[in-house]
């Protein structure tokens, strides 16, 4: 019988591969030019959007996963090779996660590496942002990201309203906190959770198992599972989750807009893999981009051969 | 997707399948009429498909020739006999009369539903035809709501089931997987799991009052007429098969009370309808029901903590899309089959030129693809603002969206088992919103109001 399941959805598999080839002559039979321009064929810039950790251990996160240094000479070989298959993408703007109002000292640091000047940092702004823009002989680099203390989202606010954490623990919901993250945990004294990597994992293998659709999937679900802590008129979950992430994540999306410029762009966005779930959602259901998924560009590497030559 | 480069090497490929195609086409598919697995578009009457592929077992042999240096490709479509499609454009065609002429065939070849998906987005069915040792054949329909198209797909082949998994193991080779579309379907089938869900329809709704809050207000005459009442009745009779277990409202909690007084004084008789929406379908359809009480779901609390605290000038995106040039992003309303005139006051009111009974205008506010549009009006509207101003988006997100999620936690809190149907009467503008919470949320499976109401049924007086 579980066979059968199995058997079936691989059956779903072969049967989607096939509609979409029929799906694309479809389209395709539209491009004469004597018929109605369609959805299809509208031509549209296009997204795509890398999640990603945060290579630096910045511990910014409840939940942060640890990475050895990315300054060694292993690293930075696997970090060229992933620049090297995102730039397959041809992007036409390299797009970071950070606020617009670093953006002057962004630019600098920018134009410092450009010209041999200055040494990139251990995060993946830097890493791989910085690293492609200056292969694809970009002359900047974009901060798309909204972070910062605005009349809304203001730092006196009240946290009370917010902290879903303290909630759930105070109100016996911490299974709307998600499942707790499994592997070897240690703790810092800012009560932030280290995961530590088990073993050596290649930093394209990372993005390709980060970047998976069911990941993503998952991560806007835990979103909307956090989104209901709360009982009777308080909804601290749903309040940060509206007021804040989806907030961040909808004006993300209003600043890639606003630095579209023509239907021929090819944007990629480098952002916190967390962002993925939301993020992507907004930009499909608005039709304002072609998504590209990260996943056709990155291949890992053959099974026991060293990333570096 | 790499939607070009796709383009391209698809497009050659059956671009020559295609021009081989055309010559066979009327005879093609009839080469062998008692072929397993097949299942022949024998349509009666005559239909013009947009898209027409024929590919048979011979063709696909060519097709296989010419991507020789893809022998992963080449081995995949080897194993298969045949593969049809039809694709309609959904105006031009009688859809529940062609799809169920299909299931007819279907059902009388003993094929199995696979896969059923009606969302909003879509509606996919996919059959198979099987028996322990092989497939036979797959039939799909797909109607995936925003493109106005209807597409029927046969495929035929002995397919042994475990070639499969090795051939499958290749399809990225195929070009064509990590197409966006194939994603979602594959999510789709991933979230179809088989865990026990709760059950939501929710019946996208305008106003009966006509209360004018809206930005767009649809004119509507008396409800309490006895025509419309009938009409109410037959609306009541056909919901009433979805078998609620619980009936939820677009009220505040707060005004539970007072709501289910009203109800209990209903049930006794000593009550009036009024012309609300919630009197007129959600008291009948309760009582009807047998229900003890509604629900309020709505998140119209006294006090919103964060809400609150904002500067509403900082969400005034109207003002700023004015006197910023930006009223292209702005909503607009669609001016076919109506009249649009505004207030003294501004209030903009929209009036249907020809009388339309209610269960036509609840088909036409439930359709999927304008609850799609709906929602992509709010993703525009989003967009209006210049530099650190983002009077769209603070309106989208603090307001908007916060209230939509708490309407959905509120459902999830009124959720007891997974033996619940929810029916939640809502105006049509928070549908989209609500569902995809439900959706993504993994814990519901959404029925569309669309599947039980039928127009032609209600027009017997």
């Amino acid at each position: 019988m579980k066979a059968l399941v199995k058997y079936k959805f691989y059956l779903i598999m072969l049967f989607v591969a096939v509609l979409l080839a029929v799906g694309t002559v479809a389209s395709d039979d539209q491009t004469d030019p004597s018929t109605e321009d369609t959805t299809q064929m509208t031509k549209k810039p296009t997204l795509m959007i890398l999640g990603s950790g945060h290579l630096a251990n910045w511990g910014a996160d409840r939940i942060n996963y640890r990475m050895d240094d990315v300054l060694a000479p292993k690293r930075q070989a696997e970090l060229q090779a992933l620049a090297d298959q995102l730039a397959q993408f041809k992007p036409t703007k390299v797009a970071v996660e950070v606020d617009e109002r670093w953006d002057t000292q962004l630019q600098e640091e920018y134009n410092g590496y450009r010209k041999d000047s200055f040494q990139l940092e251990p995060h993946e702004i830097h890493q791989i942002g910085f690293r492609l823009a200056k292969q694809m002989g970009h002359p900047k680099v974009y901060c798309v990201d909204y972070f910062r203390d605005d009349p809304i989202v203001r730092e006196d606010r009240e946290d009370h309203w917010t902290d879903y954490g303290a909630f759930a623990e105070t109100n016996d919901q911490e299974h709307l906190l998600g499942p707790p993250p499994t592997g070897k945990m240690t703790q810092d004294e800012d009560g932030g959770i280290w995961i530590e990597p088990e073993k050596y994992e290649p930093i394209v293998d990372m993005y390709i198992r980060i970047n998976q659709d069911e990941k993503i999937r998952t991560n806007l679900r835990d979103y909307l599972r956090i989104a209901r802590i709360g009982l009777r008129d308080e909804y601290p979950g749903a309040n940060w989750v509206a007021h804040f992430w989806y907030n961040r994540n909808l004006k993300t999306f209003v600043n890639l807009t606003r630095i579209t410029e023509s239907e021929d762009e090819r944007i990629l966005l480098i952002i916190g893999a967390g962002h993925l779930g939301f993020l992507k959602q907004i930009a499909e259901d608005s039709e304002f981009y072609y998504i590209e998924s990260p996943l056709q560009y990155l291949k890992a590497d053959e099974e026991g051969k060293p990333s570096t030559e | 997707m790499k939607p070009r480069k796709h383009f391209i090497r698809l497009s050659m490929l059956l671009f020559l399948t295609l021009s081989l195609a055309l010559t066979h086409s009327a005879v093609a598919q009839q080469d062998k009429t008692d072929k397993k697995g097949l299942i022949l578009f024998d349509f009666p009457e005559p239909l013009a498909a947009k898209v027409e592929v024929n590919l048979t077992a011979k063709l696909i042999n060519l097709v296989t020739k010419s991507v020789s240096n893809q022998p992963e490709v080449a081995e995949l479509i080897q194993m298969l006999d045949g593969i049809y499609v039809r694709t309609y454009d959904r105006t031009t065609i009688d859809e529940k009369k062609l799809v169920n002429y299909f299931k007819e065939k279907l059902k009388k070849d003993e094929w199995e539903v696979l896969v059923k998906i009606e969302e909003h987005s879509e509606t996919v069915e996919i059959n198979l035809l099987f028996d322990e040792e092989k497939v036979y054949g797959i039939f799909a329909i797909i109607i995936p709501k925003r493109s106005g198209e209807a597409t029927f797909v046969n495929i035929v082949g002995e397919i042994a089931p475990e070639r499969i998994e090795e051939l499958l193991g290749n399809l990225s080779n195929f070009g064509a997987v990590d197409i966006d579309f194939g994603d979602k379907l594959k999510g789709q089938w991933n979230r179809g799991d088989t865990r026990d869900k709760a059950t939501v329809m929710i019946l996208g709704s305008d106003f009966f009052t006509n209360p004018g809050i809206n930005v767009f207000n649809t004119r509507m005459d008396d409800v309490l007429a006895p025509k419309r009442q009938r009409e109410m009745e037959q609306l009541v009779q056909q919901l009433r098969a979805f078998s609620p277990t619980k009936i939820a409202v677009y009220v505040d909690e707060r005004d539970d009370a007072e709501i289910n007084a009203s109800y209990q004084s209903y049930l006794e008789g000593t009550y009036e309808l009024t012309r609300r929406l919630l009197d007129q379908f959600g008291f009948r359809l309760a009582k009807q029901m047998g229900h003890p009480k509604l629900y309020c779901v709505a998140d119209w609390p006294k006090h919103r903590p964060i809400y609150d605290e904002i500067d509403k000038s900082l969400l005034d995106y109207a003002t700023f899309a004015e006197t910023h040039n930006q009223e292209h992003l702005l909503w607009s309303v669609s001016s076919s089959g109506v009249k649009v005139r505004a207030d003294v006051d501004g209030t903009v009111w929209v009036e249907r030129e020809e009388y339309e009974p209610l269960i036509d205008m609840y088909i036409r506010i439930n359709e999927p693809a304008q609850m799609y549009t709906g929602h992509q009006s709010y993703l525009r509207t989003a967009r209006i603002g210049l530099k650190n101003q983002y009077p769209g988006a603070n309106w989208v997100a603090h307001w908007w969206y916060a209230h939509n999620l708490k309407n959905f936690v509120n459902l999830t809190r009124i959720t007891e088992s997974t033996d619940d149907r929810i029916l939640l009467i809502i105006g049509a503008a928070h549908v989209y919103l609500i569902q995809q919470f439900l959706e993504e949320s993994g814990d519901y499976i959404v029925e569309s109001p669309l599947k039980y109401l039928d127009a032609n049924k209600a027009e017997t007086p």
